[in-house]
């Protein structure tokens, strides 16, 4: 009997607001603990929120960009539960009237076009950050992260594999970053996700019992979790034993490498949600939607296509450029100040992005700016310097910040291309390799391929290849004449 | 709708609050009226009115995304019972 996997998921983004969701402190991450707090954040007695018209312009920009059905009056509720990262004990959220309903991502696995269908988008809050202390018995929290503005994107169970789950989330995360909804830093927990997974007879229609995996913040995790708990549960069903599948929530703990039932009291679920009292209902205008739409840029499906057309790379190309925004937007920038399209995409291919993975750097700190590699192109293609010479210089431009000329001059690399210098040489080797001299003389054509040799050991590798070959043709005529 | 004793105190105990048995029977009573009377609302057939459309009359209350610093920040934690620095310290609980 053959199983399928039936995935869902529901993604967490911050979104990318200079203030908080209801207040006025500062979004910025990596702050002094409890910097940025204020009254009303902290959910201190007498404070009111006022709702951030941003939070409201992204989210219809997300709903836009998801093609999604933007409910044009939508509301606030309260998800109540007691933990100390939610200094309120209730979560500003969106329960039964959120800003977004339906919507899909169209998603590409191994060449096979998929819609993957989204049950809604609403808006919340963000809680705080709690630092659980080794061998004491205190927790330290800070309150900066609370406010944050957040959209959850929920998404029907329509994922069939672990490879359609990791595709749809990568997929989402382009949308969202070319749409500048949020900047989807998973490092830094701007981008979350949580995934839910049951398994199913092949053809049938109804749901299984279905495990939560949380706390996932890289594609590599969530690769990992699905795995290991798609494993686990298809064992089960192969031997008869699925009623051990129990409904939990499960967290992923990465150092562990595996998942862990997360120790929740069987009635922690019951959130009581009601309307938030201290919010009126948000309103959008058609107006709005319009202008939102409109304004919207290219979305990374274009550009793929226009990325194809435009510059003739081959779509593995494009899909490793357009698969993060700051690499394309720097491969766009060193097209356009004029490299050859492929070149441009080899260097980024080849050198930048092993370099990146070496520095272990994210693609929007490339240390070397993209009219600096051009310089270096250019010296490339005047022939002052071989291709070789060009990756060694690119690789000291990546880790010093210098410009491609001071480096060429610092390690004496530039070619010889000036004749007088290069004629020297060659007169000089002809002169004391005689015997090549006959053997080209009487036909040995190896000869010359001997000659050049000896020029570029006393270049010391300096002479430029194509203009010697000219230079030592021309010369072999001479004396044969 | 019918409640129970048993219903006020499920909710008081996820609300963290406690009450006696006679609260408790009170309370019961008063949920059950505030229920019904939401009952009788929902007794109206609202199928045909789009909430949508009423969304015109209305106003929205937005600010703007501006930042600002809350400057007393001694004020703003002079009631939490122990500070590591900035941070605020609690026992270790653990989800």
């Amino acid at each position: 009997m053959s199983f399928e996997t039936v995935i869902g998921l529901e993604i967490h983004a911050e979104l990318h607001t200079r203030s908080k969701i209801f207040c006025s402190c500062a979004t910025t991450f990596g702050a002094k603990p409890n910097a940025n707090t204020c009254p009303i954040c902290l959910g201190l007695p007498g404070t009111l929120p006022v709702l951030n018209e941003e939070v409201v312009n992204l989210a219809v920009k997300a709903g836009t960009a998801l093609n999604c059905h933007i409910n044009k009056l939508n509301k606030m509720d309260r998800k109540n539960y007691f933990y100390p990262d939610l200094p309120k004990a209730y979560q500003t959220s969106q329960y039964d009237l959120p800003i977004c309903k339906g919507g899909h991502v169209d998603i590409e696995v191994d060449g096979m076009k998929k819609r993957i269908r989204l049950n809604r988008i609403h808006i919340e809050e963000d809680a705080g950050k709690l630092i659980h202390l080794e061998e004491q018995p205190v927790s330290l929290i800070d309150y900066n992260r609370v406010g944050v503005p957040l959209i959850e994107i929920v998404t029907e169970p329509d994922l069939r594999s672990v490879d359609e789950a990791v595709t749809f989330l990568r997929t989402l995360k382009a949308i969202l970053e070319y749409g500048e909804i949020s900047d989807c830093r998973m490092e830094q927990g701007s981008l979350r996700c949580d995934a839910n997974i049951s398994m199913r007879k092949t053809g049938q229609d109804t749901l299984n019992t279905k495990v939560e995996l949380k706390n996932i913040n890289s594609f590599k995790e969530l690769q990992k979790a699905l795995e290991k708990e798609e494993k686990r549960q298809r064992e089960l069903y192969t031997f008869g034993e699925e009623s051990k599948i129990k409904q939990e929530t499960r967290r992923w703990d990465s150092a562990k490498g595996k998942t862990v039932p997360m120790r929740t009291k069987e009635d922690a679920h019951d959130y009581r949600y009601f309307p938030e009292p201290d919010l009126v209902p948000i309103i959008i205008r058609e107006e709005q939607i319009v202008s939102i739409k409109e304004s919207l840029p290219e979305m990374p499906a274009q550009k793929k296509e226009r990325f194809a057309r435009q510059y003739g790379l081959t779509e593995k190309e494009v899909d490793i450029i357009i698969g993060d925004k700051a690499l394309s937007q720097y491969y766009e920038a060193l097209v356009l100040l004029g490299a050859a399209p492929k070149a441009a995409a080899n260097w980024i291919l080849g050198d930048i992005l092993r370099l990146l993975k070496e520095k272990e750097l994210e693609a929007d700190l490339i240390p070397v700016r993209p009219d600096a590699l051009y310089r270096l192109i250019q010296i490339i293609a005047e022939g002052k310097i071989s291709i070789t010479a060009g990756k060694e210089v690119f690789e000291a431009m990546f880790i010093t910040g210098k410009s491609a000329d001071a480096i060429v001059e610092e390690k004496g690399l530039s070619q010889i291309s000036d004749s007088v210098e290069l004629e020297k040489i060659v007169e000089g080797i002809l002169d004391s390799n005689p015997q090549s001299l006959k053997d080209y003389a009487a036909g040995k054509t190896q000869a010359a391929g001997f000659l050049m040799g000896q020029i570029m050991k006393a270049s010391r590798g300096k002479a430029n290849p194509q203009v010697t070959k000219e230079l030592l043709d021309s010369k072999l005529k001479e004396r044969l004449e | 709708m019918k409640i129970l004793v048993e219903d006020v105190q499920y909710i008081a105990k996820l609300a963290k609050l406690s009450f006696s048995e006679e609260q408790a029977k009170k309370m019961a009573m008063e949920f059950e009226s505030i229920l019904t009377h939401f009952e009788s609302i929902d007794k109206f057939d609202l199928s045909d009115i789009h909430l949508d459309l009423y969304s015109e009359a209305l106003q929205p209350v937005l600010r703007k995304d501006e930042t600002a610093v809350f400057p007393d920040k001694e004020k703003l934690f002079q009631n939490v019972k122990s500070m590591s620095d900035t941070s605020i310290m609690v026992p270790k609980i653990l989800e």
